[in-house]
């Protein structure tokens, strides 16, 4: 299956295509994490994920057509 | 352009000078713009405390202008807390009031006779009697100087810490803002200058005011089409509590570790579920992170803005105080009193690891203190604002205390500098590591953040580390020169070609972003340059960590075992140092202060006896 993939903040540079918009290929039952696996890219880049809108964790498991947009960490405070 | 207001409080007197174009080219504003004024105004040698130390306030360039985060304003002096350079920075409503009223700068030098109130309005400038709320709290003084003065005035307040001359008091503003850092609350106290209140009602000039407008409403709209921009807003900066203790990098219990068990009842959703009444956000804010909260404990009932982040790491984890109720109430408390919640947790922390070691008697605390304890750390905040009894002693920073208590505990005095350490752990992350080392102020976080880049590249990797920090120390303190937030750029990625297309539009002067990524370097050196002219013998020995962080290996968490020995943080400095063209020993070359046109710099720093 296919599912859509994003990132907003610091950490899209460590994405391909500098976190813009990609379609990625996913397993069934996979999670974000092992979507990111696939791409080697690291997970504690990110604190969590959107999933259609809705805040979810890594270990969300995705299905088909998701929109996934990953959150990068504040970097401050 | 605009002018440079200058006060003189013994003199009770100001006057103002037209800000010169070379000074924008070379320094931009804000933070530039402390840096050169300490530099030329500041007689080497000077006390911090005394009337010739020279506060400097600087929005930027762009601040007031139309366009997202445009509130920041800088505050400088000499530090005392670290003997060298110092600034920090707050947002709210100040900077824009300090532009409308037609300055791009205000010095004040001297020393009041009294406790003063500076009103600004406009150009008119006057020294109020602040004996009505000397001695009363930052926050309870705004809101009295607010009723006194009228609400159309911004106003910025020290705390009782401040007039009692804590080396981490802050300056406050907008009811839970603060500049926090470096002590520059406590220059403020020496000057018996309790209190600047601004109203401005003029226009900014701007070169191309159509177009600067046009490009204000595009950057306002690219941020609200960011994906995803919406989603930390309702949680801040706390929102990050649960990832810095996934990564292993939590100050917790003095930062003798990196994991606190109980950060789910401190994090983001805590706060936004037990305690957040709305969101409040800063001149021109598309994304607020700050929070009005209401909290209740044992002890009692508070209001505040806040817990950020850096809070809730130095006085929830790292006091071990597992409740979000209770660290917004020491943060109201210290508010309240004036006193950085940073350097503030860090002292409390490290008098509760005295006195479990039995380096501090109950005799000497005048009560028992213990991880947790809520009790502990407000008894500690009162007694340092007031330098009563142990706060006296505390009230001079963990370096300065480490030393008279002894007993092996400048290791964990968890400083760089004599600056405490803010609210993310580094033995296992070395570009983060490097970033608090090298930081001019101190072990403070803004100039580098770069967690990210040591889990991208490799956390036990070195190679590369020093020049990613060198670029962040150049880009992050841009914002901080152009009178900015930065948090649009590094929370929603917001692009960075923005700001750069903004500045000739507002000033008229044709800059691309690496003019100003150019004039960031050549504040950087100088800043550098002001503490090794101010505190002798100054180089790579102030450079390094405390002692914890490279002999001790984390306990346990995600990052158990891990420790960053002195041979590393050598191997990190003399990458840092030769990427900068510094001297082995941490000083600016003259080669490189001479390609930054700081020839003078250069002369200056052999005088003192350097080999640039």
């Amino acid at each position: 299956m296919k599912v859509v993939l994003s990132c907003v903040g610091g950490s899209a540079e460590y994405l391909p295509q500098g976190g813009k918009k990609i379609e990625v290929r996913a397993e069934a039952g996979e999670t974000v994490e092992d979507v990111l696996k696939r791409l080697s890219v690291s997970k504690d880049l990110f604190m969590f994920a959107l999933a259609n809108g809705e805040k979810v964790d890594l270990s969300y498991r995705v299905r088909e057509g998701d929109d996934l947009v990953l959150v990068s960490p504040l970097t401050g405070g | 352009m605009g002018r440079i207001l200058e006060i003189d409080l013994s003199a009770k007197s100001a006057w103002t000078t037209p800000t010169s174009e070379e000074l924008i080219r070379d320094f931009v504003g804000g933070r530039g713009f402390v840096a050169k004024l300490l530099w030329d105004l500041v007689p080497k040698g000077t006390d911090p405390f005394s009337a010739e130390n020279v506060v400097v306030i600087a929005p930027g360039p762009l601040s007031g202008v139309y366009l997202p985060g445009s509130g920041k304003v800088h505050m400088g002096a000499k530090s005392p807390a670290t003997g060298g350079y110092g600034d920090s920075n707050m947002g709210g409503h100040f900077s824009p009031e300090v532009k409308y009223a037609g300055y791009d700068a205000i010095t004040v030098k001297g020393k009041a006779a009294k406790p003063t109130v500076v009103l600004i309005n406009d150009d008119w400038v006057t020294f109020e009697d602040a004996g009505d709320v000397w001695g009363k709290g930052a926050i309870a003084s705004e809101a009295l100087l607010k009723k006194r003065f009228g609400e159309d005035f911004q106003i910025a307040t020290i705390g009782p810490a401040g007039e009692n001359l804590v080396k981490f008091a802050c300056i406050s503003h907008d009811f839970g803002r603060q500049a926090g850092r470096t002590g520059v609350g406590a220059v403020w106290g020496s000057k018996n200058l309790k209190a600047i209140a601004v109203r401005g009602t003029k226009s900014i000039p701007i070169a191309e005011p159509g177009k600067a407008f046009e490009k204000g409403k595009e950057m306002y709209a690219g941020c609200f089409h960011k994906r995803g921009f919406e989603t930390w807003t309702p949680y801040g900066t706390a929102e990050v509590v649960d990832w810095v203790n996934r990564v292993g990098a939590f100050p917790t219990k003095n930062f003798s570790e990196t994991y606190f068990e109980g950060h789910k009842g401190i994090n983001g959703q805590a706060l936004k579920d037990r305690i957040k009444v709305t969101d409040k956000g800063c001149f021109g804010c598309p994304t607020p992170c700050g929070k009005y909260s209401r909290a209740r404990t044992a002890l009692g009932e508070v209001l505040v803005e806040g817990p950020e982040y850096e809070t809730i790491a130095l006085m929830g984890g790292n006091v071990a105080l597992g409740k979000i109720e209770e660290v917004a109430y020491a943060n109201a408390v210290a508010d309240e009193l004036g006193l950085d919640t940073i350097s503030g947790g860090n002292v409390v922390a490290f008098a509760i690891e005295c006195f479990e070691k039995g380096l501090l008697t109950e005799e000497q605390v005048g009560r028992k203190l213990a991880w947790g304890d809520l009790g502990s750390v407000v008894y500690l905040l009162e007694k340092i604002a007031r330098r009563e009894g142990i706060g006296e002693l505390l009230s001079e920073g963990v370096r300065t205390a480490s030393r008279t208590i002894g007993g092996g505990s400048e290791k964990f005095a968890i400083q760089v500098k004599g600056l405490e350490w803010s609210g993310y752990e580094a033995r296992w992350a070395p570009a983060m590591m490097v970033s608090y080392m090298t930081c001019d102020v101190g072990a403070h976080h803004n100039r580098s953040w770069a967690i990210t880049y040591d889990v991208a590249k490799g956390r036990d990797t070195l190679e590369g580390k020093a020049s990613r920090v060198i670029e962040l120390q150049h880009i992050r303190p841009t914002f901080d020169s152009l009178g900015l937030c930065r948090l649009q750029w590094v929370e929603i990625g917001f692009e960075l070609e923005n700001y750069a297309s903004m500045f000739p539009l507002v000033t008229g002067i044709s800059f691309t972003w690496q003019d100003l990524l150019r004039a960031s370097e050549r504040t950087w050196n100088l800043t550098r340059a002001f503490s090794a002219r101010e505190v002798p013998g100054f180089g790579r020995e102030h450079d390094y960590p405390p002692g914890r962080f490279m002999e001790e290996k984390v306990p346990s968490g995600p990052a158990k075992g891990k420790v960053i020995p002195r041979e590393k943080i050598d191997a990190l400095l003399d990458d840092y140092y030769s990427e900068r063209r510094w001297t082995r020993n941490g000083l600016p070359s003259r080669s490189k202060l001479e390609e930054l046109g700081l020839g003078y710099v250069a002369d200056e720093l052999e005088k003192a006896g350097y080999s640039v």
